[in-house]
């Protein structure tokens, strides 16, 4: 799966290296002195990167844990989040990591404690704070190669005030499976409807998977959550996300479910004006949409129509409590990702 | 669309003969060699030979950018043995240490290492890796011309510590490389794979030079033809445009509000949205 691993000089002797290192004994391992000359780099193809990405390792210099943008949360005003890995095993149409970097190499950052050291000074200020951290890559999908969930689940199991969410789309839970399940985690699943994510989410889980691995976590006790986001405009959009919910919610317990939010396809101007250039032969970019307030969405009108549609199925099944529509988008928000 | 830089002549005698490529002409300031669209030049020894000879080869064969290219070469290393073959992970700059990463978007033909261009024959080699006189100023240039994945070094183990250079023939650099005609062609065809990819997803809309030739537009306007076409191109599938234009008007204004309609439109039949609103404008491709 990996056949080349580069690895910053700073982080050779981390125990996290030497870990991840010796579970791929065949790659090649290739030695930079910042990640920067590796990843990210001008005259770098997402596009053809991801057909074979290689794994960096590197530390996170500098502010560990960001504010999360403004509309982006489940239920309180303090929202962050945290990145130990950029990019993602999956490779969905719409994600906006294609548009934020060249690179399309999985960079992971070892140094966990620094990670854990920043989300402790958040926690000194806003001790009831949420914490996401499937922003810049899927929480789950490397977990064998990162061991991210293992490690940061007791973290915040010793902080019960504090929330974690991580968000997924894939269905290997066996790690989660195989321990107590946390009061304060949320795994939280990301969905469109089987057409749609057939035709995007390439090398994701089906969502029929999903929704298997979703059942076995509510089974085992984990607090879940649903994420229609962003939203992907189809003729028959009413009735394929009809009949998503349906598939779920017959499946899941709805009154046991933590969080279900909601969210347009948007990007920033600058992201979606990357994508194109990478994937100008896409058909999802070469729709009708528009340029508004610095980020390109829907018209409008049709996104308002979708949203309102869509929330008002959803409410047929869960209580408006658990509902977070993701209501004032600006620029900076930086839309669909996992 | 493979671009080869060598810095011999006993070094391209294998790729001539692999891909029966042709001298172009006599009177160039580096010999080059084709056939088709696989081009071939002798750059001398040196970085600087190398990155001038890429640059021009690069202008000779139409300028066309994300085609393959490939240095192939011997080197010296300290620690494999002569005869074995190496594409380069990483290339380092003797002369001030900095360091290039040529990101290979498919699986090695080989195995890979670290190359260090150096200016004069490595003697001491110090460090266990690949040491030859060209693949950074190759790669510093090329990687101008096309995205780094498709910028690559292959190099033939021919000499290591102990070695004396003078030994080392032209007559047996050429049998050396000739050894690895198969690594070579698996590279090649890898290569102009992922060109392909590029070429065809990045490619001149089919009716793009036709507008321009009927109509005058900004460059502004240009930019917002291209990706109309593009995304015509797209939703339609391939359909052509252009038969209808002409009942648009005289103007490139009209031109491009025909074709925003005409865009939308099929944007709709493929139901990817209702609205017929423009993108935001796309700058100028990098480089162009």
């Amino acid at each position: 799966m990996i056949e080349r691993i580069y690895i910053e000089r700073e982080v050779e002797d981390h125990p996290r290296t030497k870990e991840i290192c010796g579970r791929f004994p065949k790659a090649v391992r290739i030695s930079c002195e910042r990640y920067g000359e590796v990843f990210n780099r001008k005259a770098q193809s997402f596009r053809l990167q991801k057909r074979q990405p290689a794994l960096v390792l590197a530390k996170k210099h500098g502010a560990t844990v960001l504010a999360a943008p403004a509309g982006y949360g489940i239920g309180s005003q303090e929202n962050f989040y945290f990145s130990h890995m950029l990019n993602c095993l999956y490779d969905c149409r719409y994600c906006f990591l294609q548009g934020m970097f060249r690179s399309a190499h999985y960079l992971h950052f070892v140094n966990y404690e620094d990670f854990q050291s920043g989300i402790d000074e958040v926690l000194a200020a806003s001790p009831r704070a949420h914490f996401f951290s499937g922003y810049d890559c899927d929480s789950l999908a490397l977990e064998q190669v990162t061991g991210f969930a293992c490690e940061f689940l007791p973290f915040f199991r010793a902080r019960p005030q504090a929330l974690v969410e991580l968000r997924t789309k894939s269905a290997a839970v066996k790690p989660l499976l195989e321990v107590e399940p946390l009061a304060n985690a949320v795994v939280a699943y990301s969905f469109t409807p089987a057409e749609i994510a057939e035709a995007l989410e390439h090398k994701a889980p089906p969502v029929e998977r999903r929704i298997q691995a979703m059942e076995k976590l509510q089974a085992r006790g984990w607090r879940l959550g649903l994420r229609f986001d962003p939203v992907i405009y189809h003729p028959s959009y009413q009735e394929q996300y009809r009949q998503l919910f349906r598939s779920i919610f017959e499946r899941l317990d709805s009154h046991r479910l933590h969080s279900v939010s909601l969210g347009p396809f948007r990007l920033p101007d600058s992201f979606f004006r990357n994508m194109v250039r990478e994937f100008p032969d896409e058909a999802l970019l070469a729709g009708p949409l528009v340029s508004r307030q610095g980020r390109v969405s829907y018209g409008e009108e049709l996104e308002q129509e979708m949203l309102a549609f869509i929330g008002d199925e959803l409410r047929n099944y869960i209580d408006e409590g658990i509902f977070f529509p993701c209501v004032e988008v600006p620029a900076s928000c930086q839309g669909a990702g996992t | 669309m493979t671009r080869f830089v060598v810095a011999m002549g006993c070094e391209a005698r294998p790729v001539i003969a692999r891909y029966g490529l042709k001298s172009v002409a006599d009177d160039l300031p580096f010999p080059v060699f084709r056939k088709e669209d696989r081009w071939l030049v002798v750059s001398g020894i040196g970085r600087v030979n190398s990155a001038a000879a890429t640059a021009f080869l690069f202008q000779l064969s139409g300028g066309r950018r994300n085609c393959g290219w490939i240095n192939f070469g011997c080197c010296g290393h300290a620690s494999w043995p002569v005869g074995e073959v190496l594409l380069a992970h990483k290339l380092v700059d003797a002369s001030n240490d900095r360091s290039w990463f040529p990101p290979l978007a498919f699986s090695a033909p080989c195995r890979t290492s670290t190359v260090c261009t150096v200016d004069r024959p490595e003697r001491r080699y110090a460090v266990d890796q690949g040491y030859e006189m060209e693949s950074v100023g190759f790669f510093a240039a090329a990687s101008r011309f096309a995205t780094a994945e498709l910028v690559h070094c292959l190099k033939v183990v021919s000499d290591g510590p102990g070695d004396r250079l003078e030994q080392l023939t032209a007559a047996k650099i050429t049998s050396l490389l000739e050894a690895h005609g198969d690594t070579l062609g698996t590279l090649v065809t890898a290569n102009e794979a992922l060109a392909a990819e590029l070429l065809s997803a990045h490619g001149v809309p089919a009716e793009l030079s036709e507008i321009l030739e009927r109509w005058h537009f900004t460059v502004a306007q240009e930019r917002q033809l291209r990706r109309l076409l593009q995304r015509w191109e797209v939703l339609s599938g391939g359909q052509g445009v252009l038969q209808n234009l002409p009942e648009v008007g005289s103007s490139s204004k009209e031109v491009l509000v025909y074709l925003k309609r005409q865009v939308a439109r099929e944007a709709e039949k493929k139901g990817l949205g209702e609205d017929s609103i423009e993108q935001p404008a796309q700058p100028g491709r990098e480089g162009e």
